[in-house]
């Protein structure tokens, strides 16, 4: 059943202070988007939005859901550069909605609620989900070949949830290749178990595979080395507060996270892991 | 051209080698898990099965293993295609 509250709660409840020092301002923990070797993380996000909301032909009048919102960062944004007329978000984490309430952005409704369980009173015509479909597929579910038709109820449910000719900018972060190198495989269960427990990330195949038949594949990009780089400017940061972290926090939790990040990169840089931005147009019936 | 002849004798040396197991009544209808290979420790062997036959395998075709029977066809497949 992929992660429960639980789990979600081991990944994300560690403390909202904690993340703000090493993700960007607005606190995306996803990929950014660069347009230029010396652009910032900061502006990266914004751009990685910007095409979101693009494929998801998010504009005024839209009715904008985002599956798995974090802290608020995506919705915040639409807020404030499209002002749609609904956006709401949904998370497992009450932490990340404690600051999502804090930030107390007008016009944006979210709530802890299990995407799978969610009953919207209205549909919606735009849909975003940035790296959420990761934590609904255990590694035991896919080493049983259960792993399409789990992603398959999620594309169903989005379908359920949308209006006919919705739009559905979906990101994801991809599993390539498993390593065969005795560290590298130690590494990546580590962070399989530790830090995301209860999920997996899915093969682009199977994402292609899932969708039918109720969104169509418009366009798909993979930005592996986006992701490089946005751990590694994550690990940069994390470093740079190190002596905060481990004071605040605790030296496991900087220790851990080091070791989280550096697995990333390595794993983004060897093809291990890549990421992916789909363009999907909603196939009425 | 991989020699293919005995993967069974092949597959038995490198769990020797990766997982430091001895196992001398593996057959290929015996499963995986219960000749104590975990998960993390069949990527490694796929690994050394790869290296020693100079094949790749793609991980697409790595699901449903149970059996050793199971890892050997895959492995044969993708070594048969080689040659
Ligand atoms: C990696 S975070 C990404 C957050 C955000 N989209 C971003 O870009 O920063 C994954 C999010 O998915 C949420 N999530 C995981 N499983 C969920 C479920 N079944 N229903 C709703 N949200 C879920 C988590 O609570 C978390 O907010």
């Amino acid at each position: 059943m992929g992660s429960d509250q639980k789990q979600v709660e081991v990944s994300y409840d560690v403390s909202n202070e904690f993340f703000r020092l090493w993700l960007d301002e607005a606190m995306f923990y996803t990929s950014a988007v660069y347009e230029s070797a010396d652009q910032s993380l900061e502006a990266a996000q914004r751009n990685k939005m910007r095409i979101l909301c693009d494929f998801a032909g998010v504009d005024a009048t839209s009715r904008v859901l985002d599956i798995g919102c974090g802290w608020g960062a995506a919705i915040e944004y639409v807020a404030r550069e499209h002002a749609s007329k609904a956006i709401h978000g949904v998370t497992l984490s009450r932490a990340q909605m404690d600051e999502i309430n804090r930030r107390a952005i007008p016009g944006v409704e979210a709530m802890v609620q299990d995407f799978r369980t969610y009953q919207p009173t209205e549909k919606y015509s735009s849909i975003i989900s940035i790296c959420m479909i990761d934590h609904l597929c255990s590694p035991a579910e896919a080493r049983q070949g259960k792993a399409i038709d789990i992603y398959r109820e999620y594309f169903k449910r989005a379908w359920e949830m949308s209006t006919p000719g919705a739009k559905f900018g979906l990101q994801a972060i991809l599993r390539n290749r498993v390593p065969r190198d005795k560290h590298d495989l130690t590494e990546t269960y580590w962070v399989t178990h530790e830090i995301f427990p209860g999920g997996l990330n899915p093969r682009l195949e199977e994402l292609i595979t899932a969708v039918n038949p109720y969104w169509e594949v418009v366009e798909v990009h993979t930005r592996r080395d986006d992701y490089r780089r946005t751990t590694h400017e994550w690990r940069r940061r994390l470093r740079a507060n190190e002596a905060k972290i481990r004071s605040e926090f605790g030296d496991q939790v900087y220790v851990d996270y080091d070791r989280y990040l550096s697995c990333c990169v390595n794993n983004f840089e060897k093809h291990y892991s890549s990421l992916a931005q789909l363009r999907l147009h909603r196939i009425d019936q | 051209m991989a020699d293919t002849s005995n993967l069974l004798a092949l597959f038995r040396e490198v769990v020797e080698e990766v997982d430091k197991k001895k196992l001398p009544d593996v057959t290929e209808k015996s499963v995986i898990a219960d000749l104590g290979i975990d998960s993390l420790s069949t990527m490694q062997i796929i690994g050394e099965l790869e290296n020693r036959l100079d094949i790749m395998i793609p991980d697409d075709q790595l699901v449903k293993l149970e059996t050793v029977g199971d890892l050997l066809a895959v492995v044969e497949r993708c070594a048969a295609k080689k040659g």
